[in-house]
């Protein structure tokens, strides 16, 4: 069955077609995949798992997990820019050329919710990073996106995303929602990712058994390439985390030591969740000031990760009177509160 | 020549401003080296088989390349000997030694005691290859290394002499010595060039070609430094005098002749062209010194001559801004600048000529702000001239305080400018570039800070100009804080921005950077957390050690607290860290400051066994290492002494204590080398022997003094030490040298005459300070005491006569010989001593005559001098010690008279206790009823009190106060005894009753007293009784109790 989307699609084809039959001759819409060729073509169907592109007069079909990006032919000339600071991770960046563009002279509605997908997605990340998006705006404006199109290539980002949003505004049940999008992923990284989530997501709870199970289950994974490699490591924190909670601290510790030397502190979020594993088992070994100095870490090196950031700052508020430093803990809460106001950090 | 104040340059050996360290006698080293490759150029020349040289000259060459004089004097010393050396090389041998000890001497500063010797030395060496090789082809050589050595005789003459506007006579004689030694080279070596000149060479010979270039280059110098050292004789002498006048024309002219005649040797040539000028402006010619230095200046495609231009265009700026000429002279200097080479823009004479120019630019800014406050000019000037001073300020070197001072000059930049310069970033490279600027200004801004605090605290300086100065103060810190809270703004963008197309070592810098910034904002736990991460993460790279420096800093902030607990939470996070530092930058002096660190910290908190085993984890090696063991054994030794004042004997913790305190001064000492020992270092040599010689390891404590010498030390440098530490150290060779005696391979004749050399020493050293003689007082107690305790430990019957003949001479030539009365004192004290353990010995009564004599003198000047004895009341003990020696030598009567007078003066327990204690020896010598008297007492006075009590009566005294209780029992014990010895003289019928009675004595203060005053008073007791009952005819059961040991 056809996609309100495809339909949108395949009219402007031929609406394109009809009057511009020269150019359509020489329009090429292009997918990127992350290794490999780039496939230029007709884009023929859009799924959320699968993009069919006809090129040279054979359909190909490309795993959407495997595409790094969908360039339409027909787009503004600003968007690809967009797509290229996206995947930078440059959000606000994103957000000022997208800003360039005018969305209402655009006739392909795959374009615009493109455009919507970045923007809303750009907006949502700099929420949780808290340097300027507002979350409320983007998961209403992601969540309206993926009702009108539940086909979009987008839609585990979208989601995976949106679970992050729900966390950070303290709604544990709606991320476990979104989180379980991802399940039905065909993609084995994709699944890999949901499970993360929803382990930490149990983390959060306070369920540590539960937790432990999904993060062994991610450990028992064969890194077929980085991203899942990556998650490994997460899961490998995940599980020195359920230790310390399960009163061993130092056996956590030792593992989270080993890590530092092992993995490469350019993951940022890798490195926020090993000091601020690092810091809770200093605390449970009532050593307040190595768990000030792991915090610290996480606060001035690896803090782009909104949600291990503003747990940082949350116990930097606990640790700094400790360190006969209440003024520093006065500050750090209004910065706490001032970035992260909506996550259940600022608010516990 | 531009001596004023001309920077020092290359060939100018005559224009040193600073004292004479290494860098500025780099004029005359310079031309040692010159004069070295000439060297070495003529010893190709002479010895045609040296194309290929042979491996002693090289390395010989390698050694002084390396500026390893000493080493190379060593080798040169052993190939003298060597049969393989060639002769040839053999007849340099001399001038090679005088050119290393010059090239040695010049390394040192002026204050290098080591410094004149090694110039002697380098004169005569020099003087003996020229007596001796009259022909030598390297004689012209020889003879510019001896003039260069006069004047830096001559040039260190006037430094001594300071700002002198006087003649300074040394000076000018050095530098006429100069000169007539190089007018001599010119004439000799003109001699020989004029043989060789011309067709009289074969042109096809190039060894011959070679030498009579040399000889050319070798008069042209030898003309240019006589010139000079005319000139500099000139400048010696009183300025605008008739002789400094006709010194500086006399050298015009030679400049000016070697200028016109030389046209080959372009150095020579244009050297003689910048003096002329520096002459030309001395006297006044300013027209004709611009002129000569524009000439220099202007000169192009001479490579050699690049720095000589850059020290004339500084030279020409300066006049052109003597005569108000301010842009030219800025233009000059600019236009010079630009055209500078890459490699060139840091050389010294660069640095000169940039800090000349920003100096010349303030007073221009100042010319120009006297005619209009607001001028736009000046705000420019001060704008360019505050950055490019920033830039120079990158650069290390010298030239940086003065540019730091220049910037506090010029005032810091309005905050309000750099505040609001803060450029979008968009990418991690950018963000760190921005950032790097900001740091870099913050950095700046900090030194503009210290330059501004140390002009604020110049008392010279005026009101208005301190105020003007603390408000660019306040400015300069708010800029620092201003441009740090930048920079870490920008450094967090640039985290947030770094992706993996960035430079990973470029994140490094980031992080390292940002960790800084934290530590500059007082942000210390931040800046640890970031500086140990980066540490830990970059093991054993010089990066990583530089951000494990900014976690020790931040550190050494904390660690400021006041709060205990704090600290001990810090020691315990520095403690892993350290430990880290020390395992992968084992020889980083960091790693042992932070080691160091916790030992400090631990020796405060006095957790001895923490600081020790933090000690453990300190390198020796380093400098910083080294003081720690030694600060640390300080302390160590005295929590001992602290120990030992509180315990009673030797108990475990004592040991202990000692045995920290000697491993850890051993340690200390261990790399300590004599010839580089000073006060510190003698100090803890002072410790650790006494250490040894309380475990009774004098051989040790003996090798420690033999092997570092610290003795020789004080003989070298009296002035080094304080007379306390002066004092404690010959205390402590005394105590050491008594420590031998007790050594049975000693020669106590030998040690004697040690003893009474350190006698006269200490005694020497107790004069030159008011608290000496009292210093002198204590040292002589504790050695009279090791003294006794040293001839009592002997029991070799020849061996302690030995001793202690050995120890009475020195004890009474000391005494004879000393003013102090400490000395005497302890003299006659010591003396006393022995005689008391030499007892019937024949010894004894050369002791007895030795202390009568010195107490006789003691009292007579007493007597002269009532101030004379300190402290005061000390002559009644001096007068019971002289009772004691009229006693020793039974001359009883004189005895109790001196203490029966004494006590009419002044009645204490201890006079009474030698008036019985005189009866007693009285009895024993002479006549037993003195026993009775030693009991009852004597002397009736007015009241029919005994003005002697005896030790009958002493004791009722001394019983009724506790503190006496000593005495108590003593007393009573001397009772009974002497009764025993009252009863044994006694007619038969009497002796049982007397005998009786001295048992009940005895058996009575037992009962009474079952302690009997501790187990050494019981053991006494138990004795006596047993004699006393023997004598009775009954068991000798004594007091009946199972026996004691004394503790």
């Amino acid at each position: 069955m056809k996609t309100t989307l495809q339909r949108y699609w395949k009219s402007c084809l031929t609406i394109a077609s009809c009057l511009f039959l020269t150019a359509a001759l020489q329009a090429q819409d292009k997918v990127y995949p992350i290794q490999g060729a780039v496939a230029s073509g007709k884009l023929i169907e859009i799924t959320r798992d699968v993009i069919t592109i006809e090129v040279r007069g054979t359909n190909q079909k490309l795993p959407v997990a495997e595409i790094r990006k969908v360039v339409f032919d027909d787009e503004p000339s600003g968007l690809d820019r967009a797509r290229e600071m996206f995947a930078q991770e440059q959000y606000t960046q994103v957000l000022d050329e997208l800003k360039k563009i005018d969305t209402t002279t655009i006739k392909n509605p795959l374009i615009v919710q493109d455009i919507e997908f970045y923007r809303f997605y750009s907006e949502g990340k700099l929420g949780l990073t808290g340097t300027g998006g507002d979350k409320t705006k983007a998961k209403d404006g992601l969540l309206a996106l993926a009702g009108k199109n539940k086909n979009s290539h987008h839609m585990f980002d979208l989601s995976a995303l949106l679970g992050d949003l729900a966390v950070g505004l303290g709604k544990p049940d709606e991320a476990a929602r979104y989180y379980g999008v991802l399940m039905s992923s065909p993609n084995a990284e994709t699944k890999a990712l949901a499970v993360y989530r929803l382990a930490q997501l149990e983390l959060g709870q306070g369920k540590t058994t539960e937790a432990r199970t999904r993060f062994q289950q991610l450990s028992g994974l064969t890194a077929a390439n980085a991203a899942v490699a990556r998650l490994k490591s997460l899961a490998e924190v995940g599980s020195a985390v359920c230790d310390a909670r399960d009163g061993k601290p130092q056996q956590a510790l030792d593992q989270l030591k080993q890590m530092v030397v092992k993995y490469d502190s350019t993951d940022q979020e890798l490195f926020a969740r090993i000091y601020n594993a690092q810091g809770a088992c200093y605390i449970a070994l009532e050593k307040p000031s190595l768990a000030l100095l792991a915090y610290l870490r996480t606060d001035w090196m690896f803090f782009t990760d909104a949600e291990s950031h503003a747990e940082a700052l949350y116990q930097l508020v606990q640790l700094w009177p400790k360190a006969g430093e209440p003024s520093r803990a006065t500050e750090t809460r209004a910065r706490l509160v001032s970035q992260y106001a909506g996550s259940v950090w600022a608010n516990k | 020549m531009p001596q004023k104040n001309a920077p020092m340059m290359n060939l100018d050996p005559f224009r040193a401003s600073a004292p004479p360290s290494h860098t500025a006698m780099r004029g005359w080293h310079f031309l040692a080296c010159l004069v070295l490759v000439l060297g070495f150029c003529n010893s190709n020349f002479c010895t045609s088989n040296l194309v290929a040289e042979e491996p002693y000259k090289l390395f010989l060459e390698k050694l002084r390349n390396e500026r390893l004089f000493d080493l190379a004097l060593v080798y040169l010393s052993d190939l003298e000997d060597e049969p393989n050396v060639s002769d040839d090389f053999k007849a340099v041998i001399s001038l090679e030694r005088g050119i290393l000890l010059y090239s040695a001497a010049t390394q040192m500063t002026a204050q290098n005691a080591q410094r004149p010797v090694k110039l002697d030395q380098a004169e005569s060496a020099i003087r003996a290859f020229l007596k001796n090789r009259p022909q030598h082809p390297r004689r012209g050589e020889a003879q510019l290394s001896l003039g260069n050595l006069l004047l830096t005789r001559a040039e260190e003459a006037k430094l001594k002499a300071g700002d002198s506007k006087q003649d300074i006579p040394d000076a000018i004689k050095y530098f006429a010595e100069a000169h007539d030694l190089f007018q001599e080279t010119v004439k000799e070596l003109a001699g020989i060039l004029e043989q060789i000149k011309g067709a009289r060479t074969d042109a096809n010979d190039a060894n011959k070609v070679a030498y009579r270039e040399q000889l050319r280059g070798e008069v042209r110098r030898s003309q240019l430094l006589a010139a000079a050292a005319i000139e500099n004789r000139g400048r010696s002498r009183a300025k605008t005098s008739p002789d400094w006048q006709k010194d500086l024309e006399t050298s015009l002219t030679m400049y000016n002749d070697l200028y016109l005649k030389e046209k080959e040797i372009v150095g020579i040539r244009n050297y003689a062209l910048f003096y002329r000028s520096g002459v030309q402006e001395a006297l006044g010619k300013i027209d004709d010194a611009i002129d000569g230095y524009q000439r220099i200046a202007d000169q192009e495609g001479v490579d050699s001559l690049r720095m000589l231009q850059t020290q004339a265009v500084t030279e020409l700026m300066k006049l052109f801004a003597s005569q108000g000429k301010f842009q030219i002279a800025d233009d000059r200097a600019e236009r010079w600048e630009s055209q500078l080479r890459p490699d060139e823009r840091k050389a010294a004479e660069v640095m000169t000529l940039k800090l000349e120019r920003y100096k010349v630019r303030l007073v221009w800014i100042k010319e120009l702000e006297k005619k209009d406050k607001d001028d736009r000019n000046a705000s420019k000037l001060i704008r360019d001239t505050r950055e490019q001073l920033r830039g120079m300020m990158r650069i290390s070197g010298s030239h940086q305080d003065e540019a730091r001072k220049l910037l506090a000059e010029l005032g810091a930049e309005p905050v309000a400018a750099k505040a609001a310069d803060v450029p979008k970033v968009k990418t991690f490279a950018e963000a760190l570039e921005t950032a790097t600027e900001r740091v870099q200004r913050g950095e700046t801004s900090l030194l503009e800070v210290s330059g501004l605090e140390e002009r604020i605290a110049d008392p010279t300086i005026t009101e208005e100009d301190k105020k003007a100065k603390q408000q660019q103060l306040v400015d300069a810190k708010e800029s620092a804080s201003v441009n740090f809270e930048q920079a870490t703004q920008y450094l967090q963008t640039s985290l947030r921005l770094f992706s993996k197309k960035d430079e990973r070592n470029q994140l490094f810098e980031a992080r390292q950077k940002l960790a800084f910034c934290l530590l500059k904002q007082q942000q210390p736990w931040e800046a640890i957390a970031l500086g140990e991460f980066l540490a830990m993460s970059n093991p054993g790279t010089e990066n990583g050690l530089r951000a494990g420096t900014i976690a020790l800093a931040a550190y050494g902030e904390l660690f400021k607290t006041e709060d205990q607990t704090l600290r001990a939470q810090l020691i315990d996070l520095l403690g892993p860290f350290a430990e880290f530092l020390l395992a992968t930058w084992p020889d980083a002096e960091e790693s042992a400051t932070a080691a160091a660190a916790l030992v400090q910290f631990s020796l405060i908190n006095k957790e001895w066994s923490k600081a020790e085993a933090y000690l453990h984890l300190v390198p020796t090696t380093t400098a910083a290492g080294a003081n720690t063991h030694r600060e640390a054994a300080l302390q160590f030794y005295s929590r001992y002494v602290e120990a030992k004042r509180a315990s009673q004997g030797e108990t475990p913790e004592l040991q202990a204590a000692r045995k920290l305190a000697t491993n850890s001064l051993a340690k200390a000492v261990s790399g300590l080398k004599k010839e580089a020992i000073g006060g510190p270092e003698i100090e803890s040599i002072n410790y650790l022997a006494k250490l040894y010689l309380a475990d009774d390891q004098a051989a040790e404590a003996a090798k420690l003094f033999d092997e570092l010498a610290p003795l020789n030390m004080l003989k070298e440098k009296p002035d080094s030490l304080s007379t306390r530490a002066m004092m404690d150290t010959y205390s402590t060779a005394l105590q050491v040298e008594v420590g031998k005696l007790k050594s049975d391979a000693v020669d106590a004749n030998s040690v004697s005459q040690k003893l009474s050399e350190l006698i006269g020493l200490l005694e020497k050293a107790s004069e030159k300070d008011a608290t000496g003689p009292q210093l002198l007082g204590g040292i002589f107690v504790q050695l009279a005491r090791d003294l006794k305790e040293a001839v009592t430990s002997t029991k070799d019957v020849g061996k302690r006569k030995k001793l202690s003949e050995a120890l009475i001479k020195v004890t009474s030539e000391a005494g004879k010989s000393a003013t102090a009365f400490g000395t005497n004192y302890w003299a006659a004290d010591t003396l006393l001593s022995v005689a008391d353990e030499l007892k019937n010995d024949a010894g004894a009564q050369s002791a007895f005559t030795e202390a009568s004599a010195i107490l006789v003198k003691m009292l007579a000047k007493g007597r002269a001098d009532a101030e004379w004895m300190q402290p005061k009341g000390i002559d009644a003990q001096v007068n019971l010690m002289y009772a004691r020696s009229q006693r020793g030598l039974g001359k009883f009567d004189e005895a109790v008279a001196t203490i029966g007078s004494l006590i009419e003066s002044s009645n204490t327990l201890h006079a009474q206790i030698e008036a019985a204690k005189t009866y007693q020896a009285w009895g024993d010598a002479k006549d037993f009823k003195h026993h009775k008297t030693a009991i009852e007492g004597a002397k009736p006075g007015k009241n029919g009190a005994n003005l002697i009590w005896g030790f009958s009566k002493i004791a009722n005294v001394a019983g009724k106060n506790p503190n006496n209780a000593d005495l108590f029992y003593e007393a009573r014990y001397q009772v009974a005894h002497s009764r025993y010895k009252f009863a044994l003289g006694s007619q038969p019928q009497d002796k049982t009753k007397l005998f009786e009675q001295a048992a009940k004595d005895i058996q009575s203060t037992a009962r009474l007293y079952p302690g009997l005053g501790g187990p050494e008073m019981t053991t006494k007791f138990d004795a006596l009784l047993k004699l006393i009952q023997k004598a009775l005819g009954q068991p000798a059961v004594g007091l009946g109790r199972p026996a004691t040991s004394p503790q």
